[in-house]
């Protein structure tokens, strides 16, 4: 049996590389290939983290509304139920109010059982609390930290007509604890208070207010449909705060993959008619090999090695360049609060893709290719 | 090696070219065979056939007491390394490695000479007197240098049969009678070699000369030959 040594194979390599034009088209064409493919990879990966943690974390998605008002006994067998952490009343998800020390906050309830700090007068605050209404508009330098603050007594007041300083609700509250907002999906200006509290300030803002809306508070997404059904049978109408379309994401999952597909396919294509096109001309060399009692293996080897170089070349220009655009983007993305929810990043699964449109790809299609031409019966030398 | 029944042709504008038609030839160590024919006679596929190269329609092609149409993949590797060596007018050298590693690639396969591996190349070369070239690359030599580096190629794996295709073809009158006398030499001692021309100067050297005609080898008288053509 014929076998070519690994140290001749890189030995041959060395002599035999070259590193003109042509090379460096196919290294450009890969870097290029595989650069996309990278950014697509991210953008996928961002998109459904953002979804999954909308639909999994935010406080809405775990929240039902339930009608009509739950009986006092009712109330009392539901919380027996290991999934409802809290049923409360509640009319409104929030109320924007004005403090002394601070902008407009954003004020809304929270269940004490996920919040262990949360008693009556207390407000827990982001720990990059921005107290601003419009967080469109706010950057980095709006930030305050939230531990700084932690401690501190702010007086709010709400008005239900603008500038009635004579009608308006105030109560005094004591920043008890900081939390990542971005965890439970909610804007730097939201600070959570008790249920009781901020059913205060409802009372204040509708005292002829006949809502007998009830808010129902789940442990986790999943087990929505379970404590939906549960309502059912005691009788009562429910529905989440954030109803998650997840036909769409499906409708949108799908969408990824088949693009995601066709675009592999299309690379395969590109790849395939670069590498053929090259060997095409280095027919005779391939089959001159042949001639000499090189075995098939053997001359793939030789140019399989050829291109690996330049695969893994166009891998690493490919990686670095990666970082440096996620280094980019994620430095004006951290100038914007808006995007920080949203984020991007670079993951093994990312890698393991490239490596299969930068190795295995090229590997498979010089395979393919050289056994072709040497299996060709009609040899022209 | 040996050629028995064998048979070869190609279809073309939906016509039968015979290029071997019921072939039989014996072809022996220590010998000079020569083979000539015109353009399209299927002088290069007989020569590929021999080499192992292309594949007989029917018939059977015996090489050292092995019949080849019972070989794998890996077995005719092995006999090509073993037992050819190649030799063809357009040299095929790789054009980005020098002399000596162009005739280097062909014992890369070859286990038996890895240790002597420099050794052999540089005596191949001293040989062929073409050691003073052999850091130089094809497009730095002479076309009589080139077809040299080509037989040093061919030679270096010390294969029983040299097949060698219109060696000549693309020399001057010197380096051709240089090459020539190569070949000549070799047959001399125990190569086999077997060259397929259309130029009849080079009968002188052979010991055997066939005309492959429409699809038959047939022997031609050498001594008819050499006063008709010489």
């Amino acid at each position: 049996m014929i076998i070519m040594a690994f140290k001749d194979l890189l030995m041959l390599y060395k002599k035999n590389r070259q590193f003109k034009q042509r090379q460096i088209f196919f290294l450009i064409i890969m870097v290029v290939i595989l650069l996309l493919s990278s950014i697509i990879i991210s953008l996928n990966d961002s998109i459904f983290n953002y979804i999954n943690n909308l639909t999994r974390n935010s406080l809405d998605a775990r929240t039902l509304s339930v009608f009509p008002a739950p009986s006092e006994t009712d109330i009392e067998k539901l919380k027996e139920n290991k999934h409802i952490l809290s049923i409360n009343k509640q009319s409104v998800t929030s109320f924007l109010v004005h403090s002394d020390k601070f902008e407009d906050i954003i004020i809304r309830p929270a269940n004490s059982t996920m919040f262990n700090n949360l008693t009556n007068n207390s407000l827990i605050c982001p720990k990059e609390f921005v107290p601003k209404y419009n967080m469109s508009e706010i950057t980095k330098k709006d930030i305050i930290n939230g531990k700084e603050i932690i401690d501190t007594n702010i007086k709010i007041s709400l008005s239900k007509k603008a500038n009635d300083i004579y009608n308006s609700y105030e109560k005094e509250f004591k920043i008890v604890d900081t939390y990542d907002n971005y965890k439970y999906m909610l804007d730097n200006n939201v600070c959570l208070t008790s249920y009781e509290d901020f059913n205060d300030i409802y009372n204040f803002y509708y005292p002829d207010s006949n809502s007998e809306t009830y808010r129902l508070f789940v442990d986790d997404v999943k087990n929505i449909d379970e404590v939906s059904h549960l309502l059912d049978d005691f009788g009562y109408v429910s529905s989440p705060l954030l109803e998650v379309n997840y036909a769409s994401i499906i409708f949108l999952l799908i969408i990824t993959i088949v693009i995601f597909i066709i675009f592999t396919i299309l690379i395969y294509i590109l790849i395939k008619f670069n590498i053929k096109k090259e060997l095409n001309k280095k027919e005779e060399e391939i089959l001159l090999y042949k001639s000499m009692g090189y075995e098939k293996r053997d001359i793939i080897k030789i140019y399989t090695i050829e291109y690996l170089v330049l695969c893994l070349i166009a891998l690493g220009i490919t990686y670095f360049l990666s970082i440096i655009i996620l280094i980019i983007i994620n430095t004006i993305k951290s100038n914007y609060m808006s995007f920080k929810m949203f984020s991007i990043k670079y993951d093994f699964k990312e890698i393991i893709v490239l490596f299969v449109i930068g190795i295995i790809y090229p590997s498979i299609i010089i395979k393919q290719k050289i056994k072709k031409i040497i299996e060709k019966r009609k040899i022209i030398l | 090696m040996e050629l028995k029944k064998a048979q070869k042709s190609f279809w073309k504008n939906g016509k039968e070219i015979k290029i071997l038609d019921d072939v039989n030839i014996s072809f022996e160590k220590n010998k000079f065979y020569l083979i000539i024919g015109e353009s399209g006679a299927g002088k290069s596929t007989l020569i590929n056939i021999l080499g192992l190269l292309d594949k007989l329609d029917a018939g059977d092609l015996i090489i050292s007491s092995k019949n080849v149409n019972n070989l794998n993949d890996k077995e005719l590797s092995l006999m090509r390394l073993k037992e050819i060596g190649l030799i063809f007018q357009d040299y095929y050298l790789n054009p980005r490695l020098n002399a000596k590693d162009n005739i280097l690639i062909a014992t890369l396969i070859n286990k038996d000479i890895k240790e002597q591996r420099e050794e052999l190349i540089e005596k191949k070369m001293a040989y062929l007197q073409i050691l003073d070239r052999k850091n130089h690359y094809p497009h730095e030599l002479s076309g009589g240098e080139r077809q040299r580096v080509c037989i040093a190629r061919a030679l270096i794996n010390e294969p029983n049969y040299i097949l060698a295709d219109e060696p000549t073809g693309a020399l001057d009158e010197v380096n051709a009678k240089k090459v020539m006398e190569i070949l000549k030499k070799l047959s001399e001692n125990g190569k086999s070699v077997i060259m397929v021309t259309h130029d009849y100067r080079n009968c002188i050297y052979a010991d055997e000369i066939y005309r492959l005609n429409h699809g038959k080898l047939v022997k031609e008288n050498k001594n008819d030959f050499l006063k008709k053509y010489s």
